[in-house]
């Protein structure tokens, strides 16, 4: 039979210490929406990351000298190797804007290659190869037509070359800002143009990317490429998704620490509160007690109001860090992700939720606060009817 | 029937501040009410106190109905009191800020499960005392002698067999003295068994029989 009774002193006593009640849930949702806001842009970045990484090649080979242009007749021998597939030569560099201490990424593709067709394919579904690859045009991220809009360069822009030249591109699109994450400050080229710009010669290449479709395989190819040719770095799917974790766990960790001293310290507030401060709940105590509660009967009710107090705090919290994050975008703090040092980030996060994440939260946020009610009340409860109504 | 045998009750024991309140009480209730007088200090309260469960002795022995009240661990303790004992306090002890009817039926919360069940039986006892018409009313906003009807009423709310009033005319006017005299008189015809502790000249001329015990310093005087 359902406990009717019990249920309805429960809702008397949460409504007739609503003002206290409201207090602790302010603080407690302020808290939770910080540290949730925090763990939502931290775990939609890398789930963004990691699904993005998908679709990315398994290895990328870079020159590890100084000089970073390789042979591009290095693509042909990698592509010897036994278990290697879907081999693709890119160009990476980076153009500075005079005088402003910005910089764009240029990446030069080619856009018939399979994986770089499917990329162009998903972010434009109607996109002309052809026109693209005419040298005349380029591909510009949201922010980097921002910026050059900004400077009076509408619809195209004069890149200087190496060699004092210049060369007048026309913006041919502009990637969705879905892709900021990885395309914030980038600027697409057919490969040609890209090594004319960054100034690379015909033959060499800055990136050799490929597959490797049996994981089993991936040591090998690894040290066979290492055996194989000199002073080059190759990274892996795995090494780049394990660097993305450290990197946000950093961050993460580090607003985890501020929030564990504020939960702390809100614990040993209430803790404070419970034990000494509210002669009055003190009192009601001992009067249930004197009525014929048990100790099991005042821990239940102090257990159920506590815990009542503490999910709406929760669900709260949670709710205003997912409209904070993924409605509003998290405006100041994700530039703490982001970062500001280049071009301004404008990037939408997708929602996601991590559900051990929204756990653990949970765990390390009910234990302490109801803890911090339940044993300044069971420490009343068990000492004498007539002590506590004192 | 209710025993009370060589009750000693010591507070703070093995401090420097350590209080002998009761030296070795013993006596039997028998049917008729049991008025306990003596000066403030004499142990009065401590007294009521330990045959309501809400502390246990330091040494001695409470039985009541056959049950050794004085050994009985907390659970049976607060069934104890919640069955058996309703307590009248001097200060009537009521939770301010809940109405008449939430402050009544605060000791059936644990027993029953039922609220409309619970809300019958506190109308019934606020019928009995006449607060009925204030059942909403916060007990804050209640005079003295509401607040004492409303602590009767949660005393007679669980239907127990005794009743122990703790000084309880202190707080109120001649007028609402004698009208708790008169609750007390139809309770002692409904079988009660009552104890009462009070320094109140009041209770020295009853028109129904009681019992009476005098205490001095923790002891019965003879």
């Amino acid at each position: 039979m359902k406990n009717s009774a019990f249920l309805y002193f429960l809702s008397l006593m949460l409504f007739k210490q609503k003002s206290k009640h409201i207090g602790s849930i302010v603080i407690s949702v302020v808290l939770i929406a910080l540290i949730s806001s925090v763990f939502f842009i931290s775990s939609s970045i890398k789930h963004s990351l990691k699904l993005t990484l998908k679709t990315q090649p398994d290895f990328v080979v870079t020159k590890s000298t100084l000089d970073k242009s390789m042979d591009s007749s290095l693509v042909e021998q990698i592509a010897s190797i036994r278990g290697v597939t879907h081999i693709n030569a890119r160009i990476y560099g980076r153009y500075f804007f005079n005088n402003k201490g910005k910089s764009f990424l240029i990446v030069g593709i080619d856009p018939f290659e399979e994986s770089n067709a499917k990329w162009l394919k998903s972010l434009f579904k109607d996109i002309d190869i052809d026109k693209f690859l005419s040298g005349e045009y380029m591909i510009v991220s949201s922010q980097v037509e921002k910026f050059l809009s900004a400077h009076f360069f509408k619809s195209s822009y004069t890149f200087k070359l190496p060699k004092g030249e210049f060369r007048h591109i026309k913006i041919y699109k502009t990637i969705p800002t879905q892709a900021n994450l990885i395309a914030n400050d980038m600027i697409l080229l057919p490969i040609d143009t890209a090594k004319e710009i960054l100034g690379i010669a015909e033959d060499k290449v800055t990136h050799i990317s490929f597959d490797v479709p049996n994981d089993a395989e991936w040591q090998n190819v690894k040290t066979v490429l290492y055996d194989k040719f000199l002073n080059i770095n190759v990274v892996d799917k795995k090494e780049i998704s394990s660097y993305y974790d450290e990197m946000f766990a950093y961050k993460q960790g580090m607003f985890l620490l501020l929030y564990l001293i504020s939960l702390v310290t809100f614990m040993m507030i209430l803790y404070q509160r419970y034990s000494s401060v509210y002669s009055v709940d003190k009192k009601e105590i001992g009067i249930l007690r004197a009525l014929g509660w048990s100790i099991k009967d005042i821990l239940r009710l102090k257990l159920s109001e506590s815990f009542i107090v503490a999910m709406v705090s929760f669900v709260f919290g949670v709710f205003i860090a997912y409209v904070y994050v993924f409605v509003f975008d998290a405006p100041l703090l994700k530039y703490i992700f982001f970062g500001m040092d280049n071009l301004s980030v404008d990037i939408k996060l997708v929602p996601y939720i991590d559900m051990g994440m929204i756990v653990s939260l949970w765990l390390l946020y009910t234990i302490p606060f109801v803890s911090a009610i339940l044993i300044p009340s069971w420490r009343v409860a068990t000492t004498s009817a007539k002590e506590a109504m004192k | 029937m209710i025993e009370i045998s060589n009750l000693h009750k010591t507070y703070n024991q093995n401090t420097p501040n350590e209080f002998e309140a009761l030296k070795g009480v013993s006596f039997r209730l028998n049917d008729k009410p049991l008025i306990i007088q003596g000066i403030s200090g004499s142990g009065k309260s401590t007294l009521l106190s330990l045959i309501a469960g809400f502390e246990k002795p330091t040494k001695g022995k409470i039985v009541v109905d056959d049950m050794l009240v004085s050994k009985l661990p907390d659970l049976h303790l607060s069934h104890y009191r919640a069955t058996k004992v309703g307590f009248v306090f001097q200060h009537f002890n009521l939770i301010d800020s809940l109405s008449v009817m939430d402050n009544v039926i605060a000791p059936l919360i644990p027993i029953y499960k039922d609220i409309s069940h619970i809300k019958q039986l506190a109308l019934k006892a606020m019928q009995r005392v006449g607060i009925e018409h204030k059942a909403h009313q916060h007990t804050k906003d209640l005079s003295g002698g509401e607040k004492q009807r409303c602590a009767i009423a949660r005393a007679l709310v669980n239907d127990a067999s005794i009743i122990i009033c703790d000084e309880p005319t202190a707080n109120l006017d001649s007028k609402n003295s004698q009208k708790f005299i008169e609750i007390l008189k139809e309770l002692k015809d409904d079988g009660k068994r009552i104890i009462i502790a009070t320094h109140d000249p009041i209770f020295e001329n009853l028109d129904f029989e009681c019992d009476m015990l005098r205490l001095k310093d923790g002891k019965i005087e003879e």
